[in-house]
């Protein structure tokens, strides 16, 4: 469970974000709202990227508290990530998999679920932007934290990838602990990801929608 | 023609200024700030005595040369570098001119981009003339105007071919951040790190090795040494900046404070391996080794000092470069007075309470 107290965040004096308090369970859930509401932000300050005032709580670690152990339980992608061009995506892994100390087994499986072993020994700088969104995703799977943030995740990938980040995310879900916070302004093909709770961002603010 | 020159000179010359400007302050600063007066003469009779030993082609002029070459081949790195970024895509719409209309219009950015070489080029012509040595004037003019076409079929070059690009391939057997970190300065910044590392152990070896048991200066050489080592923050700014753009994501993960400072630590203890050499070597006759550890300390707190600080805020380029100058000031004090015991203490001590303090309040601006 993911706990929002308290939490604000203002950019030059502008309060972007202010949150009393907010709840997400386990599950799915999709971040919607228009260009500038506060979805990245928001999700790069559950990711522990962003400083912000209040506290945000995962499974009963605080992260303003307890930043190391609260960073063990999350994993980010970005909407549109970049990495340092003259590294691998062999490299990229290795990173992680040492960070998140994951199991080099499940990490061959999600090469090959996201088939990126044709250029995953090329570096950065050769990829177009939906194989380094692909690798993106790849790394936010790396060690099956309990809370995975992916901001955007639709944008620049393929049908094919799409099923593969849906069926992962589906397989992650059959554990009750799992949380996904995914971001989205499009309505387009959705239907190619598992369902979720609908949580607006407006307002500066959070509030439930209806299930989509 | 106006408009696709107007947009070029915006893309490529006005960046490369703004982020050479520290660069062209250092040398600027090295030439004509740091003595008043050299062996006796005046300065501009100093740059006169330069420009003489230029014209009358000794081997002086050959090191000028290579240097001229050195920063136009520094300028295409910056081009190259500048057409890899995700916004500069929009350039190949460019590739849509005619070749030689292409040409030329990287000619006129080229001539913008060496300009700094070109005016000094100018200047020596102008004395050399006045000399009378029209063959080294000659070939001056000839060699720049080489470099000028040579920097322009460059960027054509890059500019047909955009995405086709291999980095500098290091293969380690194992990958760190540090290394990452280390790898960025071998890719992009490695030409900076050797002059900044030539200027720094040059200069100090240069003036220690006139230290004698009877006639012993410690004071003078690290005036240099620590003005070579407050220009490592051209470096350092690049890979705050590196890290920021590229490694965003690391601050994410799960890594005690402690051993993200380690981690820099390391990279910088890496970095600064050719001074600790230097100063190994001078010592004991040339630098006593308590000079020498001192030195040595004062340089790596400085160092470490100018990474960490970049945590407690954003700093922008010319912000950050003003912060460098009140640094030196208040080293001014310690060299003066307090000595450099207190000096390298309190630099290892701002660096690891502003990376504590900072780090996971930082954030960048704009």
């Amino acid at each position: 469970m993911l706990q929002l107290d308290d939490v604000k965040k203002s950019f030059s004096g502008r309060t972007v974000l202010k949150i009393p308090s907010f709840q997400f369970h386990s599950g799915i859930y999709w971040l919607k709202g228009p260009n500038g509401s506060g979805k990245t932000t928001l999700l790069r300050m559950v990711a522990g990227l962003l400083p912000f005032e209040g506290n945000i709580i995962c499974n009963g670690v605080s992260l303003q508290r307890q930043p190391v152990s609260y960073r063990r339980m999350v994993s980010w992608a970005e909407a549109e990530p970049l990495y340092p061009l003259f590294l691998t995506g062999t490299e990229l892994v290795a990173l992680y998999r040492s960070i998140r100390k994951a199991d080099p087994k499940d990490v061959d499986f999600l090469i090959g679920a996201f088939g990126v072993d044709t250029y995953i020994d090329s570096p950065v700088g050769t990829w177009s932007a939906g194989m380094t969104k692909k690798i993106s995703l790849l790394l936010a799977f790396i060690g099956m934290p309990p809370l995975v943030i992916l901001d955007e995740p639709l944008i620049t990938l393929d049908e094919k990838a799409l099923t593969t980040v849906s069926g992962l995310i589906a397989r992650r879900c059959q554990d009750p602990e799992a949380l996904f916070l995914l971001s989205s302004h499009q309505e387009a093909d959705m239907s190619l990801l598992p369902a979720g709770e609908e949580v607006l961002v407006q307002n500066h603010t959070l509030s439930h929608a209806i299930p989509i | 023609m106006r408009y696709p020159y107007k947009l070029l000179f915006r893309s490529i010359v006005r960046p490369f200024y703004r982020e050479n400007l520290s660069i062209f302050f250092f040398l600027f600063i090295l030439f004509f700030g740091v003595e008043g007066e050299v062996d006796g003469a005046e300065i501009w009779q100093f740059h006169y005595s330069l420009v003489q030993g230029m014209t009358r082609q000794g081997g002086y002029l050959w090191v000028v040369l290579a240097a001229w070459a050195w920063y136009a081949w520094k300028c295409g790195r910056f081009v190259t570098g500048l057409f890899r970024r995700p916004e500069y895509r929009w350039i190949a719409i460019y590739n849509n001119l005619e070749r030689g209309r292409r040409f030329m219009l990287l000619l006129l950015i080229s001539g913008w981009l060496l300009l700094p070489v070109i005016f000094y080029a100018m200047i020596v012509a102008v004395m050399g003339l006045y000399d009378g040595f029209i063959a080294s004037v000659l070939l001056m003019g000839a060699y720049l105007a080489a470099l000028v076409v040579l920097l322009a079929g460059w960027q054509l070059y890059r500019l047909c071919d955009l995405y086709g690009w291999s980095p500098l391939r290091i293969r380690l057997p194992f990958i760190s951040y540090p290394t990452v970190l280390l790898r960025q300065v071998a890719d992009r910044q490695w030409a900076l790190w050797l002059g900044l590392k030539l200027f720094a152990c040059g200069v100090v070896y240069g003036i220690a090795l006139n230290n004698t048991d009877s006639d012993y200066d410690s004071s003078f050489p690290f005036l240099f040494f620590n003005f070579g080592i407050l220009a490592n923050g051209i470096l350092v700014y690049g890979l705050r900046e590196f890290e920021e753009t590229y490694l965003s994501f690391y601050r994410g993960a799960a890594r005690p404070l402690g051993q993200r400072l380690a981690e820099y630590a390391l990279v910088y203890f890496i970095l600064l391996l050719p001074e600790l050499i230097t100063v190994v070597q001078l010592a004991p006759v040339h630098l006593h080794f308590a000079d020498g550890l001192l030195f040595y300390c004062c340089a790596y707190g400085l160092v470490l000092t100018m990474h960490t600080v970049t945590f407690l805020r954003h700093f922008s380029k010319k912000e950050y470069f003003l912060l460098l100058v009140m640094i030196f000031s208040v080293q001014y004090f310690f060299i003066a007075g307090l000595g450099l015991a207190t000096m390298g203490g309190c630099l290892l001590g701002t660096a690891i309470l502003s990376f504590f303090t900072g780090y996971y309040g930082y954030e960048r601006v704009g």
